[in-house]
């Protein structure tokens, strides 16, 4: 809310600086956004009055205007405006005037210069609200109250602060009263309530009806009516126009004015009726009927089509019961005020603040001023006060009388129980143990009627419920007020002395950090990725059609599901939430490439949405590494390409590191990576069973592999690109932390080397798998360190060479122990996998 | 005699003389040939020992002795002198220029969100306080109502919210969580006080998105649960957090604030790290940064989750994680910090 500290000082004397009140307002929770002086920058800016208008002679559309500004000072002034008469009092900026340019968008500002339009030159402007940065306004210039003085300063005519208050939590901020009302109690001041002192000019005759019925008092607890009778409208006096323009509201006319005028003062949000429009001047509260209209008085003017959810204040039934205007929201046009009105039905009503939120944000594309102060909440208790004020301003300025006395309809009046406070509850909840007395003086500062029992630590106060403090309800409430009056700062510097929590941590979190650690430690940037993205993006990275293990695979890493959908997003980028991280890595991959050719080694540890039906979805955690072809050789300048194994060496430091054995790759045909170069990663992998025992789907962890040419290239990347991926969440379940160490070995080894030819169509981990198997238990160790494929070796075969390491855990292993075991590993590794030993010259 | 002696003495003096014309190892070799070798020019010259009587032998003996030494030893000299330059010179020819760059290895980093995050969780953890998790798509009942925001509250219009398509089940209507306050309230349902939790995650709000503003960010908020928690427990908790990560002379400031979930509210500042509150661009010549909302638990929270707020209090906080690294690592500009442009993510190895 704009508050102008002209405005202000009716309601309280303002003893301190505008800067000090915004230090004050800000530390007591009324977050002050911004101070504008008005005015200071209004260096070369005169009121000035139009003693002449005449047509441009070069330009239809623009005018001269004779402006004369005192002291026998006049400028001819060039003009595109049309708003304005001979006779008006106009703000008139000389040369060196700054003011905002509103042609260009965002606007900016500019200094006038001298100039020549269609050969006249100008030296001046007659300017807008906005121009002069007062206002919004920019439809035509801003015209001065009739009694302003010409040929002064515009800043002496119409200087003012406006604190723009930011009001989250005090619906009583919305009010100049309710300002005023916290100024005083941070100052030590008094509050001065406005003049609503009023009685009837006489009684209403039999043909003046008026009548109030209120159909659903659950949404409107109270309706005030008040008839004024002989109303000249006109424009409102200068001091009222100035307080409007200064509170950011356009001056139209007294009646509107004045409405206005006391919701800001009030914070009750007023409605005006043409009574004789309102047939036997009866208004009803009632809810709206399915399909009914209402032509509204925003500003687009645009009818609205009501539901019964919503509340209407409409006609009496019998003269066919139209609405009239949008309860606590918006007027409608079939009662609107108009220049010839003469006799006003002023509405003062309170409407239930979550249906006028509902339905304000269903039918109009922003809060009304209205819509927004009934929202936070209106006290009910201001109703007939702001209707009296109102219906004393219309007496006063615009000539009206009043017509018998205020209807008012208040079946939601219920008195509010007293909150009750001991004094312990600040010590429980703020550590601070207050003198009764100090708390004493804070209620009465804010002007809470209150009793005091007991004394010293164990006084209680009872306090009753102010009216206008909607926000207070409890003990706690109270405490806030003690501890933002007495001052926050107050509150002392200590320490927890309870007992610690047993709350474990979540192994989630500390293994998703190892992770991160082994990743970056090796290397690798960690990103983070939007988790929202569009189904276009998401697609792609194709899915598995046929196969079964890239099907699991999928539905570990990368589901193949309906994502889940976001109803109102911002972009199109942020339609769905991610199903996988794959694409994204491709997107970081190929972003990190723009700026190097080499060590684009990324990874993600984030989170992937799976849909479940009727539930929240599950959120996953995915670890996705990825690599860009290349990466720094040793030397300076040298690079070297990334190859699958390269990758795996990093999947398998993080299984390490989680504890995990037993897993195992197995070759795998994915649309979205290369046929030869891709793997599925699984648990409980035994590679002899391997063809003739089914993955099991639990056992799917994740995919590691280079990304298919065609998909690399659909995603904007010219260049090989490696994959891998995790369900992370599946192997955390899996994770040991702590891995008993095995006894350092106390007897000799045997240690022999061993070549083997196997044909090019076994996996090496099939030979590997014989060996340990009929090598155990003495075979200790199984270390491959030679593959060889070339002209020494059969075509359509290749040659693996191991060291392999006999050892007892009880004596020293002899010759005797050894040599048959080793004939008995070659001739199984012959019949199990067809692999032959290589002879010396092989 | 004084002939064989004068033989010898010449020997010596001429040996000497080429010894110091060897100059490598080779040379020095052909050196001890001709003159220490077993037909070298010293046992020539011995040979004559034989003609000598026998009172004329240890005179003789004692000179050739004296003469064998001297040249032994001015060999060994002169060997260890060959040696060492020889080892010079080798390693010489293995010079390093130590100001040529390191090799090239490509250093990791971790997102600077993660690196904060766990700044800040490594503080609270001194204090006793776990690490919790939930879930980024929520239930508007956890996200908003249990934590005294019904619908159609004007507190909700400070936290549009990301709705989910045809979500809605038990908990209301699915939602993308604005705050990780939903933590709390699982935290609490599932956990009797005492209750010390810290929860950092994931956030998403509806708003337009500037150098300060992102519409997905990440909050850590804190939540601290027990008899006779007070205020005061939170302003020291908040200090001694923010002297970790931004250094001992820290205070922490509180102003009256408001928040639906907390009463008393404050929102929380902290003397500017860069200017120690003298004021500066970081804080906008204000001398405080705000790091901030907090407060007390409110009663009717605690009491949604069945907690008796007569007979505990607790205190809560929440903060962006991202303006806490933007102010720990001078970044000024939000959306960095989901570009993932390696050039930036690369100043956190
Ligand atoms: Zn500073």
């Amino acid at each position: 809310m704009r508050v102008s500290l002209k405005w202000l000082q009716d309601y309280v004397d303002v003893t301190v600086s505008a800067v000090e009140l915004g230090r004050l307002l800000t530390m007591a929770g009324i977050e002050v956004d911004a101070i504008h002086p008005v005015g200071v920058a209004w260096d070369h800016v005169w009121t000035a009055r139009i003693d002449g208008l005449s047509r441009h002679p070069n330009a239809d559309r623009l005018q001269l205007v004779d402006a004369y500004y005192g002291a026998n000072r006049r400028i001819q002034v060039v003009t595109g405006a049309t708003n304005i008469a001979v006779g008006d009092i106009v703000p008139v900026g000389l040369v060196g005037t700054r003011y905002r340019d509103s042609h260009v968008s965002p606007p900016v500002e500019r200094t006038l210069q001298p100039t020549v339009m269609r050969g006249i030159p100008s030296e001046a402007m007659v300017m807008s609200g906005f121009e002069l940065g007062l206002n919004d306004d920019h439809s035509g210039i801003l015209i001065l109250p009739t009694e302003t003085r010409v040929g002064v300063p515009l800043s002496e005519a119409l200087g003012d602060t406006v604190i723009e208050l930011d009001l989250k939590g005090r619906p009583d901020g919305l009010s100049m009263i309710g300002v005023a009302r916290e100024v005083a109690a941070l100052t030590g001041q008094t509050v001065r309530f406005p003049d609503g002192d009023i009685q009837p000019s006489r009684a209403r005759r039999s043909d003046e009806p008026l009548g109030v019925t209120i159909d659903a008092p659950a949404l409107c607890p109270r309706f005030v009516s008040v008839l004024l009778k002989d109303v000249k409208i006109g424009p409102s006096p200068a001091w009222m126009q100035e307080r409007l323009q200064a509170a950011g509201i356009r001056a139209i006319n007294n009646v509107v004015d004045i409405t206005n005028f006391v919701m800001i003062e009030w914070g009750q949000p007023l409605h005006a009726f043409d009574y004789d429009r309102v047939p036997r001047g009866h208004l009803v509260a009632r809810a709206a009927r399915a399909g009914e209209i209402l032509q509204t008085l925003a500003a687009e003017r645009e009818a609205v089509t009501l539901n019964p959810d919503m509340v209407v204040v409409a006609g009496h039934p019998d003269h066919g019961g139209h609405p009239y205007s949008l309860a606590g929201i918006i007027g409608g046009a079939l009662t609107e005020i108009s220049e010839q009105s003469t006799s006003i039905l002023l509405e003062a009503a309170n409407w239930k603040q979550s249906n006028v939120r509902r339905t304000a944000r269903a039918l109009l594309p922003r809060p009304t001023d209205a819509s927004r102060r009934f929202e936070r909440g209106v006290p009910q208790d201001h109703a007939l006060p702001a209707a009296l004020r109102a219906a004393r301003l219309m007496v006063d300025l615009a000539g009206a009388i009043m017509v018998g006395d205020a209807i008012d309809a208040w079946p939601g009046h219920a008195s509010r129980d007293p909150i009750r406070m001991p004094i312990s509850e600040c010590t429980r909840l703020l550590g601070i143990t207050y003198q009764p007395e100090t708390v004493a003086s804070v209620f009465t500062r804010l002007g809470f009627a209150f009793s005091m029992h007991g004394d010293g630590p164990d006084t209680v106060f009872t306090v009753e419920a102010p009216v206008w403090r909607l926000d207070i309800e409890q003990a706690a409430d109270l405490v806030e007020e003690v501890a933002r009056i007495d001052g926050y700062e107050k509150v002392p510097s200590t320490i927890m002395e309870g007992a610690l929590p047993q709350l474990p941590q979540a192994p989630s979190i500390f293994w998703e950090d190892a992770v991160r650690d082994i990743l970056a430690g090796s290397g690798h940037a960690e990103i983070v990725p939007y988790t929202w993205t569009s189904v276009a993006r998401l697609g792609r990275v194709p899915h598995a059609a046929s196969s079964d293990l890239a099907d699991l695979v999928d539905a570990r890493v990368h589901p193949n599901v309906g994502p889940v959908r976001i109803s109102n997003p911002a972009s199109g980028d942020q339609e769905v939430m991610r199903t996988s991280s794959l694409q994204s890595m491709l997107d970081a991959v190929r972003a990190g490439l723009r700026h190097a050719d080499r060590d684009v080694h990324l990874f993600d540890v984030g989170r992937i949405f799976v849909p479940r039906a009727g539930d929240l979805p599950e959120e996953r955690r995915i670890v996705t590494i990825g690599l860009g072809a290349h990466r720094s050789g040793d030397a300076i300048g040298e690079r070297h390409e990334n190859s699958f194994h390269d990758l795996k060496a990093t999947v398998e430091a993080i299984l390490g590191r989680l504890g995990i054995n037993g897993h195992g790759y197995i070759a795998l045909a994915h649309p979205a990576f290369h046929p030869y170069r891709t793997a599925a990663i699984v648990l409980d992998h035994r590679p002899e069973a391997a063809g003739r025992k089914p993955v099991r789907p639990e056992d799917v962890i994740g995919v590691i592999g280079e990304v298919d040419r065609a998909v690399a290239s659909g995603n904007g990347i010219g260049e090989r690109v490696l994959l891998a991926s995790l369900d992370l969440d599946r192997v955390i379940a899996k994770a040991r932390d702590v891995v008993p160490v095995t006894p350092l070995p106390r007897f000799q080894a045997v240690i022999e080397d061993l070549a083997f030819i196997l044909p090019d169509a076994i996996p090496a981990e099939r030979l590997t798998s014989s060996l340990l198997r009929t090598g155990a238990p003495l075979l200790e160790r199984l270390d491959m360190f030679d593959v060889y494929t070339g002209e020494r070796v059969p075509v359509g075969t290749r040659s693996l060479a191991y060291t392999l390491t006999f050892r007892a855990p009880d004596h020293t292993l002899t010759g005797e122990e050894v040599t048959p075991l080793r004939a008995k590993i070659i001739a199984q590794a012959e019949r199990q996998v067809g692999a032959r030993l290589r002879g010396p010259d092989a | 005699m004084s002939d064989l002696i004068r033989a010898l003495e010449t020997l010596e003096e001429t040996a000497l003389g080429s010894l110091d014309g060897a100059s490598d190892v080779d040379s020095l070799e052909r050196w001890r040939l001709l003159v220490l070798g077993r037909r070298g020019s010293l046992a020539e010259t011995l040979k004559g020992l034989g003609t000598l009587t026998a009172d004329q032998r240890p005179k003789a003996g004692q000179v050739a002795n004296r003469v064998k030494a001297s040249l032994e030893a001015s060999f060994a000299v002169r060997l260890e002198t060959i040696q060492k330059e020889v080892r010079r010179l080798e390693l010489g020819a293995e010079r390093l220029d130590v100001t040529l760059p390191a090799s090239p290895r490509p250093r990791g980093s971790l997102h600077p969100v993660t690196k904060i995050r766990r700044e800040i969780e490594g503080a609270f953890a001194r204090l006793g306080f776990t690490s919790v998790e939930g879930p980024e798509v929520e239930w508007d009942q956890y996200n908003f109502t249990m934590l005294n925001i019904p619908p159609d509250h004007p507190a909700r219009d400070i936290q549009d919210s990301f709705y989910i398509d045809g979500g809605s089940g038990t908990g209301g209507e699915m939602l993308l969580r604005t705050q990780t306050s939903p933590v709390q309230i699982r935290t609490m349902l599932a956990h009797k006080p005492p209750i010390r939790i810290i929860a950092p995650g994931r956030t998403y709000r509806n708003e337009a998105t500037d150098a300060s503003h992102e519409a997905m960010f990440t909050q850590v908020e804190g939540l601290c649960v027990d008899r006779n928690v007070t205020m005061a427990d939170l302003r020291g908790t908040l200090t001694a957090v923010t002297r970790v990560l931004f250094g001992p002379d820290r205070e922490i400031r509180f102003r009256c604030g408001y928040f639906p979930f907390v009463e008393p509210g404050a929102e929380v500042d902290m003397t500017c790290h860069v200017c120690n509150g003298r004021g500066c661009r970081v804080c906008k010549r204000t001398g405080w940064i705000e790091l901030g909302g907090a407060g007390m638990v409110h009663p009717k929270v605690l009491a949604n989750v069945g907690i008796d707020p007569s007979v505990y209090s607790g205190w809560a906080f929440g903060c962006g994680l991202e303006r806490f690294a933007m102010l720990r690592y001078g970044i000024d500009d939000i959306r960095l910090f989901y570009d993932n442009d390696l050039r930036f993510l690369r100043q956190f190895s």
